[in-house]
């Protein structure tokens, strides 16, 4: 059996964490499980993966799936850093784990980005972007926001308009290959 | 890679494996494994022998992070397993292989049926 190396510093910081968790998994058993916020929450998770797998292009699935892919990952790690600095906080977890935000990351914001990337192919894409950024930074957040799904700390919905505009031109610079141009396919010939 | 990555959190936040030396000084970013080295290695091995069965090649590969890099991560001080085998993470290696290169062939084919 080999000795694994413990660091006692990152050892505590990880117990910490550790505990954490289980905080959360039992206020998430007495205060959030089968409320009308989660049943809302799970409901949203379901319904964007519906509407995208009956509106999908057919034959631009994977495209789709591939810049989908790029944008959960972006929107993942951007929200983890968001949660460990204490920048802004989900107070209404699907599933009871920090680092959880599967509804939004997972579900809601790839949907509506591979939306975006589908519709009008051959609009400008920082327009496109822009729109996102406009629904989704002060239209969707401040409902979120109003709703309990979302707090703002150190935080302005402003940040997230331009964090919006960017993961959307990473998720449309890998949807077309990696260029800045639509291609071909893309635009459906 | 995705799937790596939340399986990290999840594990660190069961208690059961942690990472002793970190790449970024955030809980829980594990930079270095989820999003480089797991998903090279991942991409490597797609586009490696592309005539071997994928299963075999999800088995090595499954054998050789489970069973060399695993282990050697751990002589190194990088990795505590704490509760968690090396053989529990076989499965999810070739799990994760399997869905990694089944997504690769369905794009492949499409950019071909596009052209």
């Amino acid at each position: 059996m080999i000795k694994p190396n413990v660091n006692p510093l990152v050892e505590k910081a990880n117990d910490m964490v550790h505990k954490a968790n289980v905080l959360i998994y039992e206020s998430w058993l007495k205060t959030i499980l089968f409320t009308w916020r989660w049943w809302i929450l799970i409901l949203l998770a379901i319904g964007s993966w519906t509407v995208w797998f009956i509106w999908r292009d057919k034959n631009l699935t994977h495209r789709l799936l591939y810049a989908g892919l790029v944008v959960t990952v972006a929107t993942f790690y951007m929200d983890t850093i968001g949660i460990a600095l204490g920048l802004w906080s989900y107070p209404i977890k699907d599933i009871p784990l920090i680092p959880s935000y599967v509804t939004w990351d997972f579900c809601i914001i790839p949907v509506a980005s591979m939306i975006t990337l589908q519709y009008k192919p051959n609009a400008n894409p920082f327009i496109k972007a822009m729109t996102l950024a406009i629904i989704g930074g002060f239209i969707v957040q401040p409902v979120a926001t109003r709703f309990g799904y979302y707090q703002i700390k150190h935080w302005h919905h402003a940040y997230s308009f331009l964090l919006i505009i960017i993961i959307y031109l990473l998720g449309y610079y890998f949807y077309n290959g990696r260029t800045w141009k639509t291609s071909l396919s893309v635009r459906g010939k | 890679m995705l799937a790596t990555s939340f399986l990290d959190s999840i594990g660190v936040a069961l208690g059961l494996w942690s990472y002793t030396v970190k790449s970024a000084p955030l809980i829980p970013p594990f930079v270095t494994f989820d999003l480089c080295q797991i998903p090279i290695a991942n991409m490597f091995w797609i586009q490696l022998l592309p005539r071997l069965n994928p299963v075999i090649k999800s088995l090595i590969l499954a054998t050789g992070a489970s069973f060399i890099s695993q282990p050697m991560a751990v002589i190194l001080g990088i990795y505590n397993p704490k509760v968690w085998h090396h053989y529990y993470s076989f499965p999810i290696v070739v799990l994760l292989y399997l869905i990694a290169d089944y997504l690769y062939k369905q794009f492949q084919a499409e950019e071909v049926q596009n052209d």
